[in-house]
């Protein structure tokens, strides 16, 4: 009996962007099943794949061989594989000088030559491909590859079950004897098992741009490269039964193992000689001095001692020293920044100034500081300024040197939608099927196609194409389509980025994004600062900013006034308009339920309105037993300790994890699998495996089997999106803060959060409508007054007055905008003045006019307009010297244009700023709406519960939240305030196209008031977009203010 | 002055002209819809919507009333006005669909006067009726008249008479009377009054004047006439004046009149009758070579030709030939009509005769390189015998194989008529792929046909065979080449895979068989004879 092979060289998955058609989890754990003990992953010019790969071929305890499959500019095709972690470096450096060459663009292959194979160092195995019919060309290649490569050189063999296996394995060997070569069998796998075929072939329809029906060769003619059994492959290569055992050779050659790579941290983050760890307790030494001036409380004192034996016995002093560098550098340059993540909610952290949530408050957890069990780097993100993060990346760049610091890639994967329409596309449907098709997957529902919506499409549930794009869609979730660039997650490492991975240019200039996305670089260890931006931030910096000009307090993160109860009045009313992370519907609903007394209860406020709680069912026990309602006790009194906190009720990540591990006996590295399948839990679904483990295991341990299946929608639901408690804990201090100074500023939180735009959950018009109705005085944009920026002027009384700035106009340049409040030394008299003293064009001139910005030169909107239009023909004609002396308007007394209705004025307004301080639309309408019985919108507070009511107001805002089962959230306003309005799935298909496409909503339906909280239940949708138009009769243009509609 | 001057120019300009006018403007706006709406055999209720990209997005330009009534407006995207509105049906804009049903209208309008032309942005046509009317009694009676007509054909028209081009135009799109029919002949003071309701978009003016001056609240044409010209021209430019002016006067307007088609034709009226084998193959060749030489001098190239006569009793007959290939070389023309004369029966003698040529193209030369056939002559040569098969046997009767990208043996060739098979690729070496590595037989049969089998294990060949009720003997075998189904196609019934293999047979024959179904999935086994090698 011959020796069964025990290695599969030469299979690509899905990593092989549009190619491969399996993912890397699934070809290797195929190849386990079928008894390979090591597998050979080569994808097409990328090492994307590897980490994944290495992940599951540690799960399967098979072997790995890194390689990639390198496409050459003359056609011929070689894979390359690692032996050591030296050829690793040079095969991932030549691969990555070609793609660098290369411009930004994700579907294009690199283009390599043969010369550039010659970097690969000399123990390198380079397996050459011949083409599928083998001539004497081949024979001249395989010459000069010999002459050109120092690695190890072999010719590799595959069969496809074309009819001409025999003669193609017969001529390889032919031409690999004549050049003293040795041949090796490969696999060649394109997918893991034969019905992956039809995804293979949709597949290359999407890469080649074509259809099924016409892409006739571009398909494949068989189903047979899929993975065969080591027997079979055997058999099938009767007769170079030695090809096939020189697989294993080199495999038993190629050692090297991803995990090789550790990190290497980067250098010159000490000073004074001293060791990252003499430096890391130097500079919390430092901290803490000047954060507790009165001696480090002993609590605190304690954190400190147990997170520095931790970060010491884990060697992590570099890291932290690398944020705190950078957040140093922030600081010096006066950005605003807040670190968050499991590791930043720590007393070392808050000593670094990474963070400004005090330990003595927050209470963190050494459990999810830093993992001893996860041999993972801590996890710290950090928020800049969203204006500004770009200098801290300019910075990283040029401290660190562009060569060692690059970006993260992320996985752009095939989602409901675009799974749906490519593959329509590829069956080569009509663009109005797929157009059909897609509009039935709201949002980013995920994979499921159910029969209604095939019918809803008004297509045939029965067709077979239908079914078959409906299946395969649904196959391909998760499919990677292509990489593009992290958000803000920077790697940084001590030597060359290129030796680490495959690095390709990124869409910015002289910026290199690695291959592998956060997940990857977590599973390798891999040291990854998350640098990104947060409006919020920019907004609070601008506030403290204005804060110390007008009214002369000097404040920031640390030392805002702490459980100030008037700021926690307001949050309890509900009112919370622009407040950081609380200002949804869904959250401004929460408060007045929750009641927040301190700042833990805004941690749990931040945390509790998110999928996980509500999935868990987690939301109402938790409220019931806030309340009163419902005693506190616990499942155990094992998980007392763990639940405590919030009741007896798991709201945050980290007590999912602490449920697994005490309660169903998971060990840590168990729970720590849990929480990254929690995390990926979208792309893959691997979460269903822990289900019964963790279900089973606390039924066994006696806890209820209704908790624990809870529990498990929780984690769950934590997938989708959940929040660990040490990120709700960063995020409730910006709550806090910002609930501050609306509550004691109203006119610099508004000012602020405009200058800070676009952020946030309001346009600009609601902003400016809560802070008046907060009393604060608000001025319109005037070009003798306004600056670029919105910003505050002194009245008669104590409070400032905002004057809005000149960047709400829309068409207005910032540097125009710059230069006309940079020349005004004194009041604009003329139009004209504007042209001459300040430059401005014309096109910026008729902006202003639009928005009426000529108040101060006693011109309204039209009458400024009619000036600048004779200037803008003058302009155009005129030389520049005969500028001044043309007569200055003096047609305008002869003629009196007519005086603008409000009705045309506020539709103007709207049209050039968004909105308009004159009046609210809905109010000056409200006459004519009552005519007809339809109630201005506010007047709901005059109704009591269940009174049935027909309400209109403008739409601000439709949301259809993923748990809410296809509810849709519509919010109406008038001038006085707004209504929640909540529409039940079956309305919003029998009112589809009122719900979908009306600004001024007529709404007939009942008064639903629960405590402080009024809804409004709607029965009946009406479009009344046809009084806006009245607003306008003439010229039938009605005002069409923005909705912010299903974000 | 009072006497008035007409002079055109030979392209139907009109230059210069004093003294009073009529124009008739007839606008349709829903022409594009009701096109539609005929094309797809659709009522009056349909919700029909016509788009057109715009910036990439797909928007709606033209809708039916019906549409219009549900809520649907122009500028609407397509997938926001099939969100709203999920029935609706949605059809892309074809201007110059619109465009030829717009001519058809101008020269029926030819009736009442020589002298029409289109709008095609605007949807409309223009008769000029001056020195016309009295035909029809009146400027009026024309105008209903031809409401009355085109309303019958289903047609919806806003229709305006006036003395001048422009005010026709804007009474016709913006009067809200213009549905009945608006006239505007009267007194100056009443064709003022008439006129100022008008909003400022009837005056013909880009999007951005009228825009300025809906903003300065100047709305109605009757808003502007407060206002001296030069400060309107000092803001909006000489355009604005001019259009106003036009309202009155339309010397400055330039309208172009529809003109009619020039059929390729050539006519001869016999002064004796023809009659005889002789005197009608002469009349063929004349009609040819004066075609042949009417298509040369206007550097045009025909497909079709339609032969006529008229015997002398007032009958008439025709013939229809195509050609594959357009051409203006008489000899092709004659070879493809050859056998016509033969067919042409004189009865008492043929005294006029045509010959009409359609589905032109414009000539361009082909300069052949000296000593090659760049010209693809050979394939010419093979057309001109396929032109000649299909004239005598029927388009449809004359087949051609044509290579299709496809693994399956089946569906690698298709037999279309030689009418479609235009434009397609003939050439079956450059088609075939290098990826067939395996040699594919040269001879298939149409059916594969069942064979039984003797093989050693059930994926090895065969080793016996019996085809045709005789034993075969197989000496040498190879494969195996898989194919896979076409799992895509709708229609697939079979979704066996299949083994081929190049049998050698101990007789001599080397055939092409296949297995269908794989042993090792445990399929249904079955062996098929495809085709022979030599």
């Amino acid at each position: 009996m011959n020796k069964i092979p025990q290695t599969a060289l030469g299979c690509m998955t899905n990593f092989s962007f549009l190619r491969g058609a399996s993912h890397p989890a699934e070809m290797i754990e195929q190849a386990a099943s079928l008894g390979w003990q090591a597998i050979g992953i080569s994808d097409v010019m990328s090492c994307a794949g590897l980490v994944r790969a290495h992940m599951a071929t540690k799960q399967a305890g098979i072997r790995l061989i890194c390689g990639v499959y390198i496409r050459l500019q003359d056609g011929h095709d070689v894979i390359c594989y690692a032996p050591t972690r030296a050829s690793y470096e040079t095969i991932c450096q030549t691969l990555s000088a070609a793609t660098m060459k290369q411009p930004h663009k994700a579907s294009v292959l690199p283009v390599m030559y043969k010369g550039e194979l010659a970097r690969l160092s000399s123990d390198t195995i380079v397996i050459i491909l011949p083409a599928s019919s083998p001539d004497d060309n081949f024979a001249a290649h395989l010459g000069q590859m010999k002459a050109i490569i120092s690695g190890r050189v072999y010719v590799g063999a595959y069969q496809l079950r074309d009819g001409c296996d025999d003669q193609r394995l017969a001529r390889i060997s032919h031409y690999a004897n004549a050049e003293q070569l040795d041949m090796v069998a490969l696999a060649h796998a394109l997918y893991h098992v034969p019905r992956r075929r039809p995804i293979a072939d949709v597949l290359s329809c999407i890469r080649h741009k074509t259809t099924l029906a016409d892409a006739g060769y571009l398909l494949s003619r068989n189903a047979e490269r899929h993975l065969l059994t080591p027997q079979e492959m055997l058999r099938r290569w009767q007769g170079y039964e030695q090809a096939v055992y020189l697989a294993d050779r080199l495999a038993h050659e190629c050692q090297f193992s991803l995990d090789e790579l550790g990190f290497e941290y980067p250098e010159s983050i000490t000073s004074q000689n001293r060791t990252p760890m003499q430096e890391l307790a130097f500079q919390v030494k430092q901290g803490s001095r000047k954060r507790y001036p009165d001696g480090v409380p002993d609590k605190v004192a304690g954190y400190l001692e147990k997170e520095m034996a931790l970060i010491k016995k884990l060697d992590y002093a570099p890291f932290f020293l690398t944020v705190f560098d950078i957040v140093r550098f922030a600081r010096s340059r006066n950005i605003l920044c807040q670190g968050r993540g499991s590791a930043a909610n720590s007393a070392v952290c808050y000593c670094l100034f990474i963070t400004a949530v005090d330990p003595e408050r927050s209470a963190p957890l050494l459990e999810r500081f830093i993992s001893e069990t996860r041999n993972e780097p801590p996890d710290i993100d950090v928020d800049f300024e969203h204006h500004r993060r770009e200098e801290i990346i300019q910075y990283i760049y040029h401290h660190y040197g562009r060569h060692r610091a690059g970006l993260a890639a992320s996985v752009i994967t095939y989602r409901g939608r675009s799974a749906l329409v490519e593959i329509a596309k590829a069956f080569g449907l009509s663009r109005d099927v797929q157009k059909a098709l897609s509009a039935q997957v709201w949002g980013r529902e995920k994979g499921k196609f159910a029969a209604e919506a095939i019918i809803a499409a008004g297509l045939d549930p029965e067709d077979r194409t239908l079914r078959q794009i409906t299946s395969l869609a649904a196959e391909i979730q998760g499919f990677p389509r292509h990489l593009s660039q992290h958000v803000g997650g920077f790697v940084i490492v001590r030597d060359s980025l290129d030796k680490l991975c495959v690095i390709r240019p990124a869409a910015m200039q002289a910026r290199s994004i690695i291959e592998w996305d956060k997940d990857d670089l977590d599973a390798l260890g891999l040291l990854k600062v998350d640098v990104l931006a947060l409006g919020m931030l920019s907004c609070i910096q601008g506030a403290f900013h204005l804060l110390a000009t007008y009214y002369q307090r000097n404040l920031s993160l640390a030392t805002i006034p702490p459980e100030d109860s008037a700021a926690y009045d307001m949050l309890c009313r509900g009112d919370s308009v622009g407040v950081f992370q609380v200002e949804s519907c869904a959250q401004m609903a929460m408060l007045p339920r929750l009641q927040p007394r301190c700042f833990h209860d805004l941690i749990v406020q931040v945390a509790i309105v998110r999928p996980g709680p509500i999935q868990g069912d987690m939301v109402h026990p938790y409220l019931r037993r806030r309340a009163g309602r419902e005693q506190v006790d616990y499942p155990s009194a094992e998980l007392r300790d763990v639940l405590e906190r919030t009741l007896g009720v798991p709201l945050f990540q980290e007590q999912a994890m602490k449920i697994a591990i005490v309660g169903a006996g998971f060990t840590g590295a168990e729970a720590d699998q849990l929480r990254r399948a929690m995390a990926t839990f979208k792309k893959n679904g691997d979460i269903h495996r822990f289900y019964h483990k963790m279900v089973e295991g606390m039924i066994e341990r006696g806890y209820d089997p209704e908790f624990a299946k809870r529990c498990f929608k929780q984690i769950e639901g934590f997938g989708t999106y959940g929040f660990p408690e040490s990120h709700a804990a960063s995020f409730a201090l910006l709550v806090y803060v910002s609930a501050w100074l609306k509550c004691h500023y109203p006119e610099i939180f508004c000012c602020a959060l405009l200058n800070a735009q676009p952020m946030g959950f309001y346009r600009p018009a609601q902003l400016i409508a809560d802070a008046r109705r907060h009393g604060v005085e608000v001025r319109a944009i005037d070009v003798n007054y306004s600056e670029w920026d919105s910003t505050l002027e002194p009245t008669s009384h104590s409070r400032h007055a905002l004057r809005l700035g000149l960047r709400l106009v829309k068409g207005l340049a910032k540097d125009e905008a710059g230069r006309l409040a940079a020349a005004r030394l004194s009041d604009y008299q003329t139009v004209a003045s504007l042209i001459t003293i300040a430059d401005i064009s014309v096109q910026a001139l008729q902006a202003l006019a639009a928005a009426d910005a000529f108040a101060s030169l006693g011109l309204d909107a039209r009458q400024a307009g009619w000036q600048i239009k004779k200037l803008a023909r003058q302009r155009h004609h005129q030389l520049p010297l005969f500028a001044d002396i043309s007569a200055p308007d003096v047609d305008t007394s002869q003629y009196q244009l007519p005086i603008a209705e409000i009705g045309e004025k506020l539709s103007q307004d709207y049209h050039a700023t968004g909105l308009s301080l004159k009046a609210h639309p809905v109010d000056v309408l409200a006459s004519a709406l009552k005519q007809d019985g339809w109630l201005a919108c506010s007047e709901i507070a005059k109704h009591k519960d269940g009174r049935r009511l027909r309400l209109a107001g403008l739409v601000t805002m439709r949301q259809r939240p993923g748990t809410a089962k296809g509810t849709v959230f519509v919010t109406i306003e008038d001038g006085q305030g707004s209504v929640n309005v909540i529409i039940w799935h079956h309305l919003t298909v029998s009112y589809r196209s009122a719900l979908l496409g009306t600004h001024l909503m007529g709404i007939v339906g009942r008064v639903q008031r629960e405590g402080a909280i009024t809804h409004f239940i709607a029965e009946k949708l009406v479009n009344c977009d046809q009084y806006l138009v009245k607003l306008q009769p003439e010229t039938g243009e009605a005002i069409t203010p923005k909705s912010r509609d299903f974000h | 002055m009072g006497m008035s001057v007409h002079i055109r120019n030979a392209s139907g300009i009109r230059t210069h002209r004093t003294g009073s006018s009529e124009y008739i403007y007839l606008h349709f706006p829903y022409l594009p819809v009701m096109r539609l709406a005929r094309q797809h055999q659709l009522d009056s209720s349909a919700l029909i919507c016509v788009y057109q990209p715009e910036k990439g997005v797909d928007r709606l330009v033209y809708l039916s009333e019906a549409a219009h009534r549900q809520g649907l407006s122009t500028g609407l995207s397509v997938p926001d006005a099939r969100a709203r509105l999920p029935e609706a049906l949605f059809y892309p804009a074809d201007h110059v669909a619109d465009t030829r049903l717009l001519v058809r209208l101008a020269r029926w309008a030819w009736r009442y006067s020589p002298r029409t032309g289109i709008d095609k942005t605007a949807l409309g046509i223009w008769i000029d009726m001056t020195g016309a009317s009295h035909l029809v009694g009146g400027c009026m009676a024309g105008l209903h008249q031809m409401m009355t007509i085109l309303s019958q054909a289903g047609l919806t028209v806003h229709a305006a008479a006036s003395p001048s081009y422009a005010a026709s135009w804007a009474l016709a799109h913006y009067h809200p009377d213009a549905a009945q029919g608006v006239e505007c002949f009267g007194l100056a003071s009443e064709r003022v009054q008439m006129l100022d309701i008008l909003p400022v978009t009837a005056l013909r003016l880009e999007a951005d004047c009228v825009d300025g001056l809906v903003r300065s609240g100047l709305r109605s044409i009757g808003a502007l006439r407060g206002l001296r010209p030069a400060d309107l021209a000092m803001r909006f430019g000489a355009s604005l004046t001019v259009r106003l002016e036009q309202l009155n006067d339309d010397r400055s307007e330039r309208l172009v009149a529809v003109r009619a088609d020039q059929p390729m034709l050539v006519t001869r009226h016999w002064p004796e009758p023809i009659a005889g084998e002789a005197p009608v193959v002469r009349m063929v060749d004349w009609l040819i070579d004066e075609m042949a030489s009417l298509l040369m001098m206007q550097e045009q190239q025909a497909r079709q030709f339609e032969l006529g006569w008229q015997y002398t009793d007032g009958t008439t007959a025709h013939m229809q030939f195509r050609l594959s290939r357009a051409s203006n070389d008489r000899l092709i023309i004659r070879r493809l009509c050859a056998d016509a004369a033969s067919r042409i029966d004189a009865k008492f003698g043929i005294d006029y005769s045509w010959m009409r040529a359609s589905g032109l193209v414009d000539y361009k030369p082909v300069t052949a390189l000296l000593g090659t056939d760049q010209t693809g002559l050979a394939e010419i040569e093979l057309e001109h015998m396929i032109d000649v098969l299909a004239a005598r046997l029927g388009p449809e009767k004359v087949r051609r194989a044509i290579p299709c990208d496809s693994w399956h043996v089946e569906k690698s060739e298709e037999r279309v008529a030689v009418t479609e098979a235009e434009g397609r690729h003939h050439d079956w070496q450059i088609e075939m792929p290098s990826i067939l590595s395996a040699p594919r037989p040269v001879r298939l049969l149409n059916i594969a046909e069942p064979i039984t089998t003797i093989s050693v294990l059930p994926d090895h060949p065969p080793q016996q065979l019996v085809w045709r009720k005789k034993h075969w003997k197989v000496t040498q075998a190879s494969g195996p080449e898989r194919v896979g189904p076409a799992w895509w196609q709708a229609d697939l019934k079979d979704s066996r895979s299949r083994d081929y293999y190049r049998l050698q047979l101990s007789q001599g024959p080397r055939i092409w068989v296949f297995r269908e179904g794989l042993a090792e999935r445990g399929d249904k086994i079955g062996w098929y004879m495809q085709g022979f090698f030599c």
